[in-house]
């Protein structure tokens, strides 16, 4: 999985396509998961969508195609006003969705966007287009809408209990359009490292705590600007972080699964809970942060795929 | 279950007294802080 981010040392991955990209003629087999491409900052959705069906193509069809909202830092790094995030975002994503779909030329006159020639000479390979995720934090209207649309949706760093409920909006969505929801349209992100002992894991993991304070630190502005969210999501936002990531002890955030730091085995039992706990079929690993050194990344990379992922097939 | 693997590609690469000047690491942050050689080292095939 590739995110990105702008202006700031937490994300110095800056462009999600172009990473996507690289990793297309660098890997054969494993799934590019961009989680993803911030829409309502994007002003032609039409490159966009020939950037993402480029790596669709040189990949051989391997792109799950993430969108996003974004944080509140990347409207305030492009200008943008965060009255109109969600409008846009709806809308960056129809386009997209048409450019991937439908033949042109096309000409689009949308509220936020504006084309007169809409004729994409680059199509994903996989039709009708790659598969779409959407990860959600707070906002119960993104579950609604993904869930309408049975793209997967997957929480970000929440406790079980919001994740549940983030899930029964999800739910509540695809009802509404008549879909089944299976654990493959359910995903889940937590931060993760294995070692050859449960010592050294715990001292890796000390690493993730750097991601949940320091760089989640400023002004509320710089993170939800005014406007950006509806008031739903506002008071649902409340209630998902009752408490701040960034004021809980490393034990605290051990305890509640936002990091997952051992052996192998104790690894394994702790992502079996999770997939009890919540029914997903997709998790998440943040499995890097800070200064975990390249020696220590490795290793955990190594055991994740010599014992980790072996004995989760059957989970 | 599948698994995915991801890292933000993180720039941990300052002084952290010097983070705690400013009221946020994102945004205000000053870019001179940016090391154009570690990244270089550890993604480009030129290095």
């Amino acid at each position: 999985m590739i995110n990105e981010h702008h202006s700031t040392p937490s994300c110095v991955d800056v462009g999600v396509n172009m990473t996507a990209a690289v990793l297309a003629r660098t890997t054969r087999r494993a799934k590019i998961l961009l989680l993803g491409n911030i829409l309502p900052i994007e002003d032609n959705p039409v490159r966009m969508a020939e950037q993402i069906a480029m790596a669709d193509l040189i990949s051989g069809g391997r792109v799950l195609s993430g969108f996003v909202r974004g944080v509140g830092i990347e409207t305030w790094w492009s200008n943008s006003n965060p009255i109109h995030n969600r409008e846009r975002f709806e809308e960056c994503h129809d386009l997209i969705l048409k450019c991937w779909t439908e033949p042109g030329p096309f000409r689009w006159e949308g509220q936020h966007y504006h084309f007169r020639h809409v004729n994409p000479w680059c199509l994903p390979l996989q039709r009708p287009h790659p598969p779409i995720w959407i990860p959600g934090t707070a906002s119960p209207e993104t579950a609604l809408w993904a869930g309408r649309r049975g793209y997967t949706y997957v929480p970000f760093l929440v406790p079980f209990e919001i994740a549940r409920e983030l899930f029964e909006f999800y739910r509540q969505g695809a009802a509404e359009a008549g879909r089944t929801v299976t654990d493959d349209n359910l995903g889940f992100l937590i931060c993760a490292v294995t070692a050859d002992t449960k010592e050294k894991a715990l001292e890796a993991g000390r690493h993730f705590v750097w991601r949940m304070g320091p760089t989640l630190r400023g002004p509320v502005d710089f993170f939800a600007p005014v406007g950006m969210r509806s008031r739903a999501g506002a008071q649902f936002a409340l209630k998902a972080r009752p408490r701040s990531l960034s004021t809980m002890s490393y034990e605290e955030l051990l305890d509640g699964h936002f990091i997952v730091a051992g052996t192998p085995d104790e690894v394994v039992d702790r992502f079996a809970r999770v997939r009890r706990e919540l029914g997903v079929g997709h998790l998440l690993l943040e499995a890097q942060e800070s200064r975990m050194d390249h020696p220590t990344t490795m290793r955990s990379i190594e055991l994740m795929g010599a014992k980790v992922i072996p004995a989760m097939a059957g989970v | 279950m599948k698994l995915y693997y991801f890292s933000e590609m993180p720039h941990h690469e300052y002084p952290d007294e010097e983070g705690l000047k400013y009221p946020s690491l994102r945004l205000e942050f000053p870019n001179r802080f940016f090391d154009r050689e570690k990244p270089t080292r550890s993604a480009s095939t030129a290095s």
